[in-house]
């Protein structure tokens, strides 16, 4: 369930950030305004912070760029640079059979249904498994969040998708 | 093998330098379509099916060079 506070903030970094993982998620979490403390990665499940419960967050990075998507709710983000790839034999075996059907009509999306999929994904908290082709972010033609999900695409630099997925609707925030 | 596997590697991501202890996502810094991008390079190129549960398995060069030889990967 969403919070009162439908804002999700993004922090963006350059990709050779010195500090560590868990120092950009820290930094970015309390550059954004959230309740922060220590991360704690445990053996299982996804990392947070035992001193800030409501805080949540999702991570991604591609080519010069990481990001960070803060929120009060469970939220996924996935940013991806578009790169020269296989895209038809990489959505035929990974996709949904309907996304890799839209694609051959419609090829320049590719990497915008990647990062549909893996904001899905993070924000769900199953990760890249063998389900990941079991939904489909196709409908009635159309790019579109899957049942229970919200999505967003950002603008962002030239040459990248982003995306960010929660389970209600939400403002996104840019923290400079 | 672990020349197949720099060749792959290479072709896909431009990075270099493995060795068997290398980390696809820590020393690497790959995100996870890199690894699937890899690991449809790696199919197409041996003519193999890795079942995506295995994929997040091979987390490191040598994990990768382990599966080809219990699976008897032939290359």
């Amino acid at each position: 369930m969403c919070s009162s506070d439908a804002r999700c903030a993004l922090v963006a970094l350059p990709a050779d950030d010195p500090r560590s993982r868990d120092e950009r998620v820290e930094y970015a979490v309390r550059h954004a305004g959230f309740p922060a403390g220590l991360l704690e990665r445990p053996p299982r499940g996804k990392p947070y912070f035992p001193d800030a419960a409501e805080t949540r967050f999702s991570v991604s990075h591609s080519g010069a760029f990481w990001v960070c998507a803060v929120a009060a709710f469970e939220v996924g983000v996935d940013l991806q640079r578009h790169v020269d790839c296989p895209a038809g034999r990489i959505a035929r075996r990974f996709f949904h059979p309907d996304e890799a059907d839209w694609l051959e009509a419609h090829p320049d999306r590719f990497f915008d249904v990647w990062t549909a999929k893996e904001a899905y994904v993070k924000f769900t908290g199953r990760g890249i498994g063998e389900q990941f082709g079991a939904f489909s972010c196709i409908a009635d033609g159309a790019l579109v969040p899957p049942p229970g999900s919200f999505h967003r695409f950002l603008p962002f630099a030239e040459g990248y998708s982003c995306c960010v997925c929660a389970g209600c609707e939400f403002e996104i925030e840019w923290v400079k | 093998m672990l020349e197949l596997i720099e060749e792959i590697v290479l072709a896909v991501t431009g990075k270099r330098g493995l060795t068997p202890d290398t980390d696809f996502i820590q020393d690497l810094e790959l995100n996870s379509f890199d690894i699937m991008n890899i690991v449809c390079a790696f199919e197409d190129r041996l003519d193999i099916t890795i079942p995506t549960r295995d994929v997040w398995q091979l987390r490191t060069v040598r994990d990768v060079m382990t599966y080809m030889e219990t699976h008897n990967v032939q290359f």
